[in-house]
């Protein structure tokens, strides 16, 4: 009872101390805010605005303008056929998209049943070149589809008849599409949400353990009448509230940006999924805030503090890059039992809409084991005083 | 009353303290003088508790530091020079409110005792101002008063003087003789002979973490010249190293 009354005066007057250091806290809330919504914008624009440009208009040159393919894509209000003295030059600069090389006697060829060489070069440095090459590539894939279902008698006839307007669209329809905004979201946004889990507790852990050795602060503290146990739980009450808030303020950021973005890509996220999400962000949150403030109490100075936590802000947010490929479907006990696997897992699970209650409550007991098991840890480091007092 | 009573401190391979034994009566100034490194933090260390001793003990009060380190820290008070340790971001007022709680003082208690100590310390004008703003002098007050909040029957002043300028290293000496006249108990380290002499009661000269010296400084008075203390002092100190 009286541990629990010493911890709480230690956690108010840890919280009053983030607070009035008003830059910090500032910060430290409006970036995990900002930085999500920001990031999804970008990708989503940048997605959007490069297709956009391609579907929309695609300028490409040929070599040879007196045949049916010609004609063909003249047609195509999405292919402007212009005239360049040097392909290379104007692919470099951006005049063009891709270039096309035909042989001469191509219809003939066409009439006749035989093949025919077709090469389009496209400057591979330019994304909107390389996009364009998809689009020249699926009318090419159309012309041979018309050359190849239908008989022409004559040159002129296959030149006439061939100068039609194909809908990509309808034709592409049944086809796998690739969503890359989606496959942004699934990697960008778990990610983004167990670093600020993370980081959002980092400074506060630091600076509530190894600054306080800095600072001479410690030792008077350890004088007072307060147990070695009121004290770590109370900083630990402290760093977790910093680490749930700033992992809120993430889910918050992608919320409102789920609210307000009009793209039609991102997926669709319930109510339910989002109360699911909160809760396994505060768990998560609580995880970190007890490792960081195990490794704070282990430092001896806010830098080396500093030095630790930084690669394991790093360590358990990259493994997200790597498991953009997991099937969320197949999701197995042994994934939902490997630390930080597990949370991006449920995330992942989480954000597909499919959300399993028996895996959301497995990984939040796990959760719970670990941070039972780091607040143990540091409980006996910081009544060792070849830890409190290491020089 | 204080009691060390054979004290040993290792750390490591390190002899921090070797069987170190004294008494502090009430009203007494004990000073220890020692060299860098000498052993003075670890001792008082691990009179409030913060350290627990390899070998023997210590009695505060007639609490035991290894049998009851939370009625020790109840009855003792201490105080850094060098670094003060108060919290930046709470004002002078909230950090002693901060310590008194931690103390076990109830809401009405603690507020009694933090006006009782901003009026003695005469701070009243800056008590509700953030701490991180105040000149050296000034934390040094607030530090004091902090030190004792709980009405402390011994306190341990760890280099006290260092660092500080002569008005504040003042202010300290005098809040010291004024804990003495409470009757407190007072340890007092210092690696300055002159403060140690002016001061205290008695000497206590701590050599590699061996007592090399015990001896009342006013009879010391009555007996030497000023000199000639130095010179024991510094031959106390020296005697042992070949290179001097
Ligand atoms: N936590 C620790 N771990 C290892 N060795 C230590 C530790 N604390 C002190 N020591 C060693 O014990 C010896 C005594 O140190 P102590 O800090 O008590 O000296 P001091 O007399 O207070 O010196 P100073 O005047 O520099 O403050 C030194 O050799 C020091 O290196
Ligand atoms: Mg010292």
């Amino acid at each position: 009872m009286k541990m629990f009354r010493q911890a709480l005066i230690i956690f108010l007057k840890e919280l009053k101390c983030i607070v009035r250091d008003k830059k910090t806290f500032i910060f430290g809330l409006l970036l995990p805010l900002m930085l999500v919504p920001s990031m999804l914008f970008i990708v989503d624009f940048s997605t959007k605005n490069m297709q956009g440009q391609v579907m929309e208009n695609v300028n490409v040159a040929m070599d040879n303008k007196d045949n049916s393919l010609y004609n063909f894509l003249n047609a195509q209000d999405v292919i402007t056929i212009i005239d360049v003295d040097d392909f290379q030059k104007a692919l470099d600069s951006g005049t063009i998209s891709a270039y096309i090389k035909v042989s001469k006697d191509i219809d003939e060829r066409v009439i006749k049943k035989e093949n025919f060489d077709l090469e389009v070069k496209y400057n591979e440095s330019s994304i909107n070149s390389v996009m364009a090459l998809t689009t020249v590539s699926q009318y090419e894939n159309a012309y041979r589809y018309l050359i190849a279902n239908y008989d022409f008698k004559t040159v002129d006839n296959l030149r006439e008849s061939i100068a039609i307007k194909i809908d990509l669209s309808q034709a592409e329809e049944g086809l796998p599409k690739i969503d890359t905004s989606s496959l942004y979201f699934s990697m960008l946004v778990p990610m983004m949400l167990i670093l600020y889990c993370c980081m959002g507790s980092a400074g506060t852990a630091a600076d509530v353990s190894a600054g306080e050795k800095e600072r001479g602060t410690l030792e008077p503290l350890l004088s007072t009448g307060a147990s070695r146990s009121s004290i770590v739980i109370g900083k630990l009450l402290a760093t977790t509230s910093m680490g749930v808030v700033s992992g809120l303020f993430t889910v918050l950021g992608l919320w409102g940006y789920l609210l307000i973005s009009s793209s039609s890509n991102m997926p669709n996220i319930s109510a339910f999924d989002m109360i699911s999400l909160i809760l396994v962000t505060v768990f998560i949150s609580m995880f970190f805030a007890s490792l960081n403030l195990m490794i704070g109490v282990y430092s001896k100075s806010y830098k080396e503090a500093q030095t630790y936590l930084m690669p394991v802000s790093i360590m358990c947010s990259v493994p997200t890059f790597f498991t953009y490929a997991l099937d969320v479907s197949h999701i197995g006990i042994l994934e939902l039992c490997v630390p930080v696997l597990n949370m991006i897992c449920i995330v992942k699970e989480i954000l597909s809409g499919a959300v399993n209650l028996i895996h959301l409550g497995i990984v939040i007991l796990w959760l719970l084991f670990y941070v039972c098991v780091s607040l143990f840890v540091t409980l006996r480091m910081f009544k060792k005083e070849s830890v409190v007092f290491r020089i | 009353m204080i009691s060390v009573i054979n004290i040993s401190k290792r750390f490591g391979k390190t002899d921090a303290l070797t069987d170190v034994s004294f008494d502090v009566n009430n009203g007494e100034i004990v000073g220890l003088l020692g060299e860098n490194g000498a052993g003075k933090s670890t001792l008082l260390r691990i009179i409030s508790t913060m350290l627990s001793p390899t070998s023997g003990t210590a009695i505060v009060n007639g609490y035991n530091v290894i049998e009851n380190p939370k009625d020790v820290r109840k009855n003792v008070g201490i105080l850094f020079g060098s670094e003060v340790g108060l919290y930046e971001r709470l004002t002078a007022r909230e950090n002693i409110e901060y310590f008194a709680r931690l103390n076990g003082m109830n809401k009405k208690q603690c507020d009694d005792r933090v006006n009782y100590l901003i009026e003695r310390f005469s701070f009243a004008d800056y008590a509700d101002k953030q701490v991180g703003s105040f000149s050296k002098g000034m934390k040094q007050k607030i530090a004091i008063a902090r030190s004792i909040v709980h009405d402390p029957s011994v306190m341990l002043f760890d280099e006290p003087d260092s660092g500080l300028d002569f008005r504040a290293a003042r202010t300290v000496f005098d809040f010291m003789e004024a804990c003495k006249k409470e009757g407190k108990s007072i340890i007092f380290s210092s690696h300055s002979m002159e403060s140690i002499k002016n001061y205290s009661d008695r000497m206590v000269v701590i050599h590699k973490g061996h007592i090399v010296k015990c001896f009342d400084v006013k009879s010391y008075r009555e007996q030497y010249t000023e000199r000639e203390i130095n010179d024991i002092l510094f031959n106390l100190v020296c005697d042992g190293d070949e290179n001097v």
